[in-house]
């Protein structure tokens, strides 16, 4: 690991301005990635920027519907949040399947998703419930879908002197149900070999489906949303026809990868089954 | 029989406290003034002639104190346990990722690192080969000599071809295992320094008095001018039998006159320690109509890498046990050691039964499914059995073989399995059964071990001898043995383990050995001073020897037990008034012959261990994701000497046993290591551990301490075969290749769809 000056600002302002005079910077918050990173020389910045106890960034809220998570929020954090257990359970559930107890108590909400990974397990159930990001800059906040953050494998559209600040998305209603699988090769310590989640909306008079969102990781350079998946939902009720079907679609649309840790025929029949099993609790939940 | 004080109980380890409290010292703990730091350069490449190595950049940069290549070994240039072929440094040839070209001394690790950037190398690059079966063929690139194939074992009994032509029932298949890592939680580290014209190496090691001769050797000095000293070891499971950083520690130490240290990072360690070794292993089994084994016909290729290690020996034990604890009156096996341009392949707990389980329990299954009896019963009637004979000719010396472990297991999962609610869905369950023996100690060979006994004129005593404890707990079970002979608390024995400049020699942590050979050598030096206290108690009290005994620290006179004696204490001041010393020694190695080269006839072991193992998996049909319920294990131990360690070490052979079955696969292409981390390289987590219930079975060896066998590696050997026996029973696949991912499944279940 090369030398680097560690800075810890204490308002948001303040991380903006030593931003801007050390453009060779990291942001850190949790570091369970980025230390990895800088151990093997793949990231070798100048200046640590800690992100981790700034006021903005630790905060989870709901104000009108809308649910508030700080970027700097820890998976631990989410998992024991009232809040989020109530009406972000899906997103608990992705939260309590990150690396390990100890990852999570470290790691946050923002590092998982500026991190970028394909595999992250958070993203996708953010994807699912419909999420946006909201980055910070000192020319003010801007927010996107935060399925057009990703670029690929740990490439992002964040513009030198922004932070990811906050990531929000609305409060579930009672036609709506969010679920997340995961499968890795152990209980902990796994990256996911695919991860999925499904949002499902219905018309509880005619039992069919209204809206849909599947989002899936690990099964490309970034993670995905299946819109050819999601309309063969619309208008329909959820029998085994149907769930199979959309599970063909979202196998038969994806191209993933072999790597050191599954192969890409795996991984399109897991996406499959991950997708059926989604659809199915995200239903169950709902009728 | 007469009971015990100290042996078979559960007494607190000696190294538990500190451990516990972090105040351990390890390896890598020792830090020393003015110390230089060590780093290693390796090859990239996986078989390549060196052309030159230049280090005059390198050698001259502020700070760097030496940098040494293959001219400046001043001795062999070469080490191994079985045969000298690896070198401490590159010459003229590479033969694997990560063979070590030079090594720097510098005063911070950061200028070290620095120097290594600045050694050129010029190279030549080989054609290389990394199948185990291509390397065979007389055309494939070769690795050292002429041939690639280091060393073939054979085992010839009866009259195969005929029995095969008589058979009823014949079953046939290949095997295919993986390369696995030892994964022990520390990397091997050391320091070294010089003590007047004494190099002085601490450094994490399985066998401080192997590593003293490998460091002479290459030095050119003395074997009395080194004395090494193992470190607190974090785990070895084998893999910190062949030396490490020793050598160059040494090396530097000699040329800098400055303490040294190296201490490997996790990939490095991955990257240059040795691994199981990886197998194809193609199995005929013949039986009658009532599944009575009649013959076993075995051809196992084992990848040994570049170097031989301790290669031969692994698939010499793999040969001697590829029948399993069966008896098979008609026997051929086949075991080939092969070189290639893959990492090195050595010793690993276990060493080679595991792969040999992983085939002959399936093919026990198959059997038992052809004539249409349980796989129990199949075990039950072909089981070896005390003056039953194995492959070698040899007979089983004593005990009644697996009855006494599988009984118990199967009965405990079938008690738990009334009990256990289970709904169909797309999750199945299933059972499956895995067996073994295994030989304490080294395979037919001398292995002795030694130890010294001097009893102080307090009562107290200082045990020393040469068996290495890594964690496994050798010193403490040793000074119960001695306590339990002399008549002595637990705590009055002290020992001092694995140092060249105290101890004799114990010879290597590994085969499952120290208990029964160092723990007789240590039976044996109590012995003797037992012999010297009993003929002065006798003296004293004016009767026969045998009158006399010890316990409790004090020395009585048998049926006056209830009178005043006087203290072990008090005995051994009359002994000193006298100008005696209470001093013993004692070595034991135990009574074997070498199997035959031609025909591997012989008595490879003195004594056997036995065990069983019944898993229950589940298997969700999806996903293909395989996981262990439950798993009973009960393994013969002879005599527990500590029975909570007998429980952990079952607990933790059958969890690396569960990762062999399960995770592990250290994955390479073209020799180059893909999985050289742990968050590529998958062990189970504490997560992944499923109920484990350990049973404790005791079928006492006559040969050994108190009774007590080898139990070391015996719990790792049947888990991936029962696990493998269990998806079977759940799914109706045979997975016949380790380890058994989900991938393989669903591919299997898809194809009988």
């Amino acid at each position: 690991m090369s030398q680097f000056i560690y800075k810890k600002p204490k308002q948001l302002q303040e991380a903006f301005s030593i931003m801007k005079e050390n453009p060779a910077y990291s942001i850190i918050a949790g570091g369970t990635d980025l230390m990895v990173k800088m151990k093997d020389n793949r990231i070798t910045a100048k200046v640590i920027i800690d992100v981790s106890e700034l006021n903005d960034l630790r905060e989870i809220k709901e104000k009108q519907g809308t649910i508030y998570l700080g970027a700097a929020v820890t998976h631990t954090e989410i998992c024991k949040s009232e809040l989020l257990r109530g009406f972000a359970p899906a997103l608990v559930h992705a939260s309590g399947l990150v690396g390990s107890p100890q990852i999570r108590n470290r790691g946050t909400v923002g590092g998982n998703i500026g991190n970028a990974s394909p595999a992250a397990d958070t993203i996708p159930a953010l994807m699912a419930y419909g999420a946006e990001i909201v980055l910070a800059s000192a020319e003010g906040v801007r927010s996107l879908a935060l399925e057009d953050f990703f670029v690929g494998p740990g490439r992002t559209v964040i513009s030198p002197g922004e932070v990811i600040l906050s990531i929000e998305f609305n409060k579930l209603q009672a036609t709506q149900a969010v679920s997340f699988e995961k499968l890795g090769k152990r209980k902990a310590l796994a990256i996911s070999v695919v991860n999925a989640a499904a949002f499902l909306e219905i018309d509880k008079t005619k039992a069919v489906v209204t809206k849909a969102r599947l989002a899936l990781g690990s099964v490309a350079a970034k993670p995905i949303r299946v819109s050819a998946a999601e309309e063969a939902l619309i208008g329909y009720s959820l029998s085994d026809d149907k769930i199979k079907e959309v599970a063909k679609i979202v196998s038969d649309s994806i191209t993933p990868i072999d790597d050191v840790r599954s192969e890409a025929l795996y991984r399109k029949r897991i996406a499959g089954v991950l997708t059926q099993r989604t659809l199915i609790d995200a239903w169950k939940q709902l009728v | 029989m007469e009971e015990l004080s100290v042996v078979g109980k559960s007494v607190i380890r000696k190294d538990a406290l500190d451990k516990v409290l972090g105040k351990t010292r390890y390896s890598a703990d020792i830090k020393m003034p003015g110390m230089l730091y060590v780093k290693v350069l390796r090859s990239t490449v996986p078989h390549a002639l060196v052309q030159k190595i230049d280090v005059t950049v390198a050698k001259a940069l502020a700070g760097v104190a030496a940098v040494l290549t293959a001219d400046d070994v001043p001795g062999l240039n070469g080490h191994g346990i079985i045969i000298k072929d690896e070198p401490v440094l590159v010459k003229d040839k590479i033969r694997k990722i990560g063979d070590p070209l030079a090594v720097v001394a510098a005063e911070t690790e950061e200028i070290a690192i620095q120097a290594l950037k600045h050694i050129v190398v010029e190279l030549e690059e080989l054609p290389a080969v990394f199948d185990a079966v291509e390397a065979m063929q007389d055309d494939s690139p070769k690795v050292h000599g002429k041939s690639n194939i280091l060393a073939v074992r054979k085992i010839f009994k009866g009259e195969i071809d005929e029995a095969f032509a008589a058979a009823d029932i014949v079953v046939e298949n290949v095997y295919y295992t993986q390369m696995q890592e030892h994964s022990y939680i520390e990397p091997e580290a050391g320091i070294a320094y010089m003590d007047g014209n004494q190099v002085v190496i601490k450094a994490s090691t399985q066998n401080t008095h192997f590593d003293c001769r490998e460091v002479a050797r290459n030095l050119g000095v003395p074997q009395s001018r080194i004395r090494m000293i193992q470190a607190p070891t974090g785990g070895g499971f084998g893999g910190k039998l062949d030396v490490s950083v020793q050598i160059y520690l040494a090396l530097l130490a000699m040329k800098t006159r400055k303490p040294v240290r190296l201490v490997y990072s996790r990939e490095e360690s991955i990257i240059a320690s040795t691994k199981r070794h990886p197998c194809r292993i193609r199995y005929r089994t013949a039986a009658d109509k009532q599944g009575k084994l009649l013959a076993v016909d075995v051809e196992a290729i084992a990848d040994t890498g570049a170097y031989a290690s301790y290669g031969p020996a692994p698939v010499t034990r793999l040969a001697v046990h590829a029948t399993g604890p069966y008896e098979v009156p008609n026997v051929r096996i086949y075991a080939y050691t092969v070189y290639t341009n893959n990492p090195t392949a050595g010793a690993m707990r276990g060493f080679g039964v595991p792969q040999a389980a992983f085939a002959y329990e399936q093919q026990m299954d198959m059997i038992a499914e052809r004539v249409g009896i349980s796989p129990l019963a199949v075990r039950m009637i072909n089981s070896l059995k005390k003056g039953s004979k194995m492959a070698t000719g040899q007979m089983i010396p004593s005990g009644p073989g697996i009855s006494s472990t599988l009984l118990p297991a199967y009965d405990k999962a079938i008690q738990t399995k009334a009990l256990a609610g289970y709904e169909p869905s797309v999750k199945k369950r299933g059972y499956g059964l895995g067996c073994m023996f295994f030989g304490v100690g080294n395979t037919g060979q001398p292995n002795p071990a030694g130890a010294f006994l001097d009893l102080l004129d307090d009562g107290s005593a200082n045990l020393m001898v040469g068996a290495a404890d890594i964690g496994q707990g050798s010193n403490t079970i040793l000074a119960q043995i001695v306590a339990e002979e002399l008549g002595m608390d637990f705590e009055d024995v002290q020992v001092t383990s694995a140092d060249t400049g105290v101890t004799p020699d114990g010879g290597a942590t590994s085969a499952s050995r120290q208990t029964y050979i160092s723990g007789n050598a240590t039976l044996l030096a109590a012995k003797e001073v037992k012999q010297l206290l009993l003929a002065e108690a006798a003296a004293l009290f004016g009767v026969a020897q045998d009158k006399i005994v010890l316990k409790n620290r004090q020395v009585m006179v048998v049926g006056q037990e209830s009178k005043d004696g006087i203290s072990i204490k008090q005995l051994i001041t009359v002994c000193r008034s006298k100008g005696k010393m209470t001093l013993g020694h004692g070595w034991f190695n135990p009574s074997t012959t070498a199997l035959d080269d031609e025909t591997g006839q012989g008595e490879p072991y003195e004594a056997y261990s036995f065990g069983s193992q019944v898993v229950e998996v589940e298997v969700d049909t999806e996903t293909g994701v395989v996981e262990v319920l439950n798993l009973y294990a009960a393994h013969d131990v002879g005599q527990a000497i500590n029975p909570l360690h007998v429980q952990a070490q079952i607990e933790g052979g059958s969890i690396m046993g569960l990762g062999y079955g399960l995770y592990e696969d250290m994955k390479k292409v073209e020799g180059k290591i893909k999985t050289s981390s742990f968050a590529t390289y998958l062990i189970p987590t504490s997560l992944d551990i499923p109920s484990i219930q350990a049973i404790i079975v005791e079928d006492k060896a006559d040969t050994g301490p108190f009774g007590a066998k080898g139990l070391g590696e015996t719990s790792l050997v049947p888990t991936a075969a029962a696990i493998a026996n269990a998806v079977y029973d759940a799914v109706g696949i045979r997975i016949k290749s380790l380890p058994i991912t989900p991938e393989k499944v669903l591919r299997a279940l898809e194809e009988t769809r």
